[in-house]
């Protein structure tokens, strides 16, 4: 079917999303469908990656059928959630009263849209140069996946690929498009991902706009757009392309919810942390950041804020067990029991020293990361001046605990330390940085405007 | 009390201009990089797209894998030899077996060649090959392709 398919598994994608999104009550008109359309499509592809995650450990493989399959199960689920949740107040966006800020929303829209064209532009005609990561351990397990009719142990299967404990999330839905397009041709991959990925741009506009003003929200998405630490990786097919998607949503639904108590938006904030945490390893450790950080600032709502991890404690759980079950080795650049080895750790000091400087300089950069992250985090310290207790220290959370996540992953890591981080900082800061962009416009409207509600 | 708030607004003022002034600055070389990109993605075949990748790692001649996949079935085994020469001849075997074994697939790799498998062996000497062999090519100086009789 060629890229026929890969159009066809798209509009797939964006029609098991609206269907999710209106079963939890945000979709329930028209105008909601255009306007959370970008959601909807990174929704029903990360919803779509999940359960063909779980299909895969089950031992069932991925083809067009089973993809078709599990867009029905969406459906059907989606229509039963959609007659007992009660849709809640519209998340509209309106265009600001007055000319001057109407004609940055309409600038900005330009060259939002010019963005949009040129990014779909290069995914479409990608020169394939993927990073050597891609095509040895991501698009490989694809192909193992697709060739193979799911998480084959045979001779070439998954068990000698590189790193066989990685979550399958990125092999099931790279599967699905070498399905509907017809081959395993992985210039088919960028177009998928791609497309995800300036959804993901819509995505945002249609989440910030109601609560910052469009204004703020369509400038904020061009930013992100050309911030190197996204733009970069938008058709590379490495697994932190999937992973800025994913962290950066949840935390901005995160930061909506704890802003506007929309349990809605926590509903696709635990969609995207079970997605995330069957994409990467290192994605429970993001998720278990982001549940931290929430879990901290959600006083009095505890309860619900544990609803937005445990779906991705529960599929991360299933993951690890297969992979125990199966004996497939684990990762052999870091072992995280060595930070019960007190011994072992002294012995390693100077690797945190080395990891911190990096990872600081990677996250304060100008050049690559527009300075987001020391901005974001200055900006949740004037929110918790504001005495915003909550969205302050949920944004700090989500912020720090990666990064000091990826610090001990270094600590305990048993490769060279200046190969293993030198290899290692670019790709994994990115996600930290973009959702430190997404969530910096929210941020900053609230340590402006201290009395809003 | 007034005036520490519009000393925080003109903080996060001051941040806003920062940030959307760097993108601004990064936005006419982006575009350019991407609509440049683009159109040497459109001006060259899909099988050059393909092998994009292996130039990137530094493969010199990526086009062995293609002349590979033609001389092995798509159902059949094969294993990889690596000769002692491998380093000298061949620079680039790091990147170019685990290219070739992406590349490769549905044929599966296997650790030895049992008889009607196939062998793709990197810069081997004829005393480091196996007896027996059948259909051989030298796909590229250095790069062999042969069948396990």
């Amino acid at each position: 079917m060629g890229s026929a398919g890969i159009a066809l598994l798209l509009i797939g994608y964006l029609g098991a999303g609206l269907g999710l999104l209106a079963g939890i009550g945000l979709v329930r008109s028209r105008g909601d469908a255009l306007r959370f359309s970008g959601l909807a499509l990174v929704s029903g592809w990360a919803a779509t990656g999940a359960l063909l995650s779980l299909e895969l450990v089950a031992g069932l493989g991925v083809s067009i059928a089973s993809v078709v399959l599990t867009w029905v199960a969406i459906g059907v689920g989606s229509l039963v959630a959609a007659r007992r949740i009660p849709g809640g107040p519209t998340l509209a966006i309106s265009l600001p009263p007055d000319r001057v800020r109407r004609v940055i929303v309409g600038a900005a829209a330009l060259l939002l849209a010019l963005a949009v064209v040129l990014l779909a532009a290069r995914s479409i005609f990608s020169l394939g140069g993927f990073p050597g990561d891609a095509w040895n351990i991501w698009i490989t397990k694809s192909k193992i996946v697709y060739f193979f009719h799911g998480l084959d142990l045979g001779p070439g299967g998954l068990r000698q690929a590189v790193s066989p404990d990685y979550p399958p999330l990125r092999a099931a839905v790279d599967a699905s498009a070498f399905s509907f397009g017809g081959s395993a041709d992985p210039l088919f991959l960028p177009i998928q991902s791609g497309i995800v990925d300036i959804a993901f741009l819509g995505a945002l506009v249609a989440l910030l706009a109601p609560a910052v003003s469009a204004a703020v929200a369509v400038p904020a998405a061009v930013a992100i757009a050309v911030l190197p630490k996204f733009a970069d990786f938008v058709g590379s097919e490495l697994a932190d392309e999937t992973v800025i998607v994913q962290l950066s949503l949840a935390c901005v639904c995160c930061l909506l919810w704890l802003q506007r108590r929309d349990r809605r938006l926590l509903a696709v904030a635990a969609l995207m942390l079970a997605a995330l945490a069957l994409t990467k390893d290192e994605g429970a450790m993001l998720t278990l950041s982001v549940g931290i950080a929430l879990f901290v600032a959600a006083a009095g709502r505890r309860r619900e804020a544990l609803f937005a991890v445990a779906p991705a404690a529960a599929v991360f759980a299933v993951w690890r067990t297969w992979v125990a079950v199966h004996h497939l080795p684990t990762n052999y650049a870091y072992h995280l029991t060595n930070l019960f080895h007190p011994i072992y750790l002294i012995h390693q000091s100077d690797r945190i020293g080395y990891g911190t400087e990096q990872l600081l300089r990677e996250t304060a950069s100008v050049s690559v990361s527009f300075v987001a992250v020391p901005f974001a985090i200055a900006a949740s310290v004037l929110v918790l001046y504001r005495r915003d207790r909550k969205l302050g220290l949920f944004a700090l959370g989500a912020i720090v605990l990666p990064l000091i996540g990826y610090d001990l992953i270094y600590w305990c890591s048993v490769v060279e330390p200046h190969r293993f981080v030198d290899d290692n900082v670019r790709r994994v800061t990115a996600p930290v940085v973009v959702a430190a962009a997404a969530m910096l416009p929210l941020l900053l409207r609230r340590a402006w405007r201290p009395l809003d509600p | 009390m007034r005036q520490r708030n519009d000393a925080v607004g003109w903080l996060v003022a001051a941040v806003a201009i920062v940030l959307l002034g760097l993108a601004a600055w990064h936005l006419p070389a982006k575009f350019r990089s991407w609509w440049d990109e683009a159109r040497s993605g459109h001006q060259v075949t899909r099988l050059q797209r393909q092998l994009y990748a292996a130039r990137v790692v530094g493969v010199q001649h990526p086009e062995f894998v293609v002349t590979a996949a033609k001389a092995i079935p798509r159902t059949a085994r094969y294993a990889i030899l690596l000769g002692a020469d491998a380093k000298t001849r061949l620079p680039d075997y790091r990147t170019a077996v685990p290219f070739a074994v992406y590349w490769l697939y549905p044929r599966r790799v296997v650790n030895f060649a049992a008889p009607g498998q196939w062998v793709l062996a990197f810069g081997t000497k004829e005393s480091e090959l196996p007896d027996g062999l059948t259909s051989r090519r030298e796909l590229i100086p250095g790069v062999l392709v042969a069948r396990q009789g």
